[in-house]
C-alpha cells in the first residue's frame, strides 16, 4: 500500500455517504462500500485507534454488525500491538500546546493515530474526502 | 498480473514522500522531511497506478526501468491531468482519476490524485506538471528500500 492510512473522520465521512436511497445497508453492501474506498485511494490501512473509535460510535447490534463487515476489509497496520514508543509519542502530542491559540484541543484518537502513522512511516488521510474541490 | 504503484505525497508539515510499490512491497522510497512541526496529515497525493499482465520481479532496478520505459505515456497522462485541473473539471469531487493512454500492450495505468482542504486545483495542477517534467530524474534518484535484517 502507498504509505497512507485512513483516520476515523475520513471513514465516518465515507460511511455516511453510503447511497441509502438506492442501496440497502447490508454486511455485503458495506464490505463492497469499503472496497470501493480502498480502490479509490489505493490503500487499505487503518490502525487500532480507528477501529476503536469506529466501533465506539455504534449504537445498536445491527449497526455493529455492519461496522464489522465494513471494517473487516481494512488492514490494521499495527496488528493491535502498539509499542511503547507510540504511547510516548501520543503523550508528547497531547502535551504540545500550539502557539496558535486558534488551534483546537487535541483528542486521544488523533494523538494516537498520528503517532501510529509516524511509527510506521505513513501519512494520514484525514477529513472527509467528499469535500468539494476548491476552484483555482 | 502485477500491480505497480508510484506515489508522491505531501504532508501538512511540508514533508514529501515518494515511492514505488510492487504488489504492496515497497521497493523504492525517498522521504524529504519538512521544516515545520511534525504533522503527518496528508495535503495531497498523486499516484501512478499500473497493472501488467506479465510478472514483474519486485526488484528495485526492474521496477525503476519499468516506470522509466513508460515515461512517455505517463508524462502525457500527468500533463493531461494537470491541464484538466487548470481548466476546471466537470466533476467536483476528489480524487480525480485519469486513464493513461498509449500504454504498451498488456499494460494499463491511471493517474489518481487527491487533495485535502486549502489546496486549489491550480496548486495541484502545478505539482502534476512538475512531476511530468522531472519524471525521469525523480525515478532515477529514488533510493532502493533496504529490508531490515532479522
Amino acid at each position: 500500500m502507498p504509505r497512507r492510512l485512513f483516520d476515523t473522520n475520513f471513514l465516518i465521512g465515507h460511511w455516511r455517504r453510503f447511497p441509502e436511497d438506492t442501496r440497502e445497508r447490508t454486511p455485503d453492501a458495506m464490505r463492497e462500500w469499503a472496497r470501493e474506498l480502498i480502490g479509490l485511494h489505493g490503500t487499505k490501512l487503518i490502525c487500532t485507534p480507528v477501529l476503536i473509535e469506529m466501533f465506539a460510535g455504534t449504537t445498536n447490534a445491527k449497526e455493529l454488525e455492519l461496522h464489522r463487515a465494513y471494517l473487516g476489509e481494512f488492514d490494521v497496520i499495527d496488528g493491535r500491538k502498539l509499542p511503547a514508543s507510540v504511547w510516548d509519542s501520543a503523550l508528547r502530542l497531547a502535551q504540545h500546546v500550539p502557539s496558535n491559540s486558534s488551534i483546537k484541543r487535541r483528542h486521544l484518537g488523533d494523538c494516537l493515530i498520528r503517532s501510529v502513522a509516524d511509527h510506521f512511516h505513513c501519512e494520514v488521510l484525514t477529513g472527509d474526502k467528499a469535500m468539494r474541490r476548491l476552484p483555482r | 498480473m502485477t500491480k505497480l504503484s508510484f506515489f508522491h505525497q505531501k504532508r501538512k508539515d511540508e514533508a514529501v514522500r515518494t515511492g514505488v510499490e510492487v504488489d504492496s512491497d515497497l521497493v523504492l522510497e525517498r522521504f524529504v522531511p519538512g521544516d515545520g512541526e511534525n504533522d503527518s496529515a496528508l495535503v495531497w497525493y498523486i499516484d501512478v497506478r499500473c497493472t501488467t499482465e506479465s510478472a514483474i520481479e519486485a526488484d528495485a532496478e526492474t521496477v525503476r526501468s519499468f516506470f522509466l520505459d513508460l515515461a512517455g505515456p505517463i508524462g502525457s497522462g500527468l500533463r493531461s491531468a494537470a491541464e484538466d485541473l487548470r481548466a476546471g473539471l466537470d466533476a467536483d469531487l476528489w480524487p480525480i482519476r485519469r486513464p493513461i493512454q498509449s500504454m504498451p500492450r498488456g499494460v494499463h495505468g491511471e493517474i489518481v490524485c487527491s487533495a485535502m482542504r486549502r489546496v486549489t486545483d491550480g496548486e495541484l495542477s502545478r505539482v502534476l506538471q512538475n512531476l511530468a517534467d522531472v519524471w525521469a530524474v525523480t525515478l532515477t534518484q529514488l533510493p532502493e528500500v533496504v529490508a531490515p535484517l532479522d
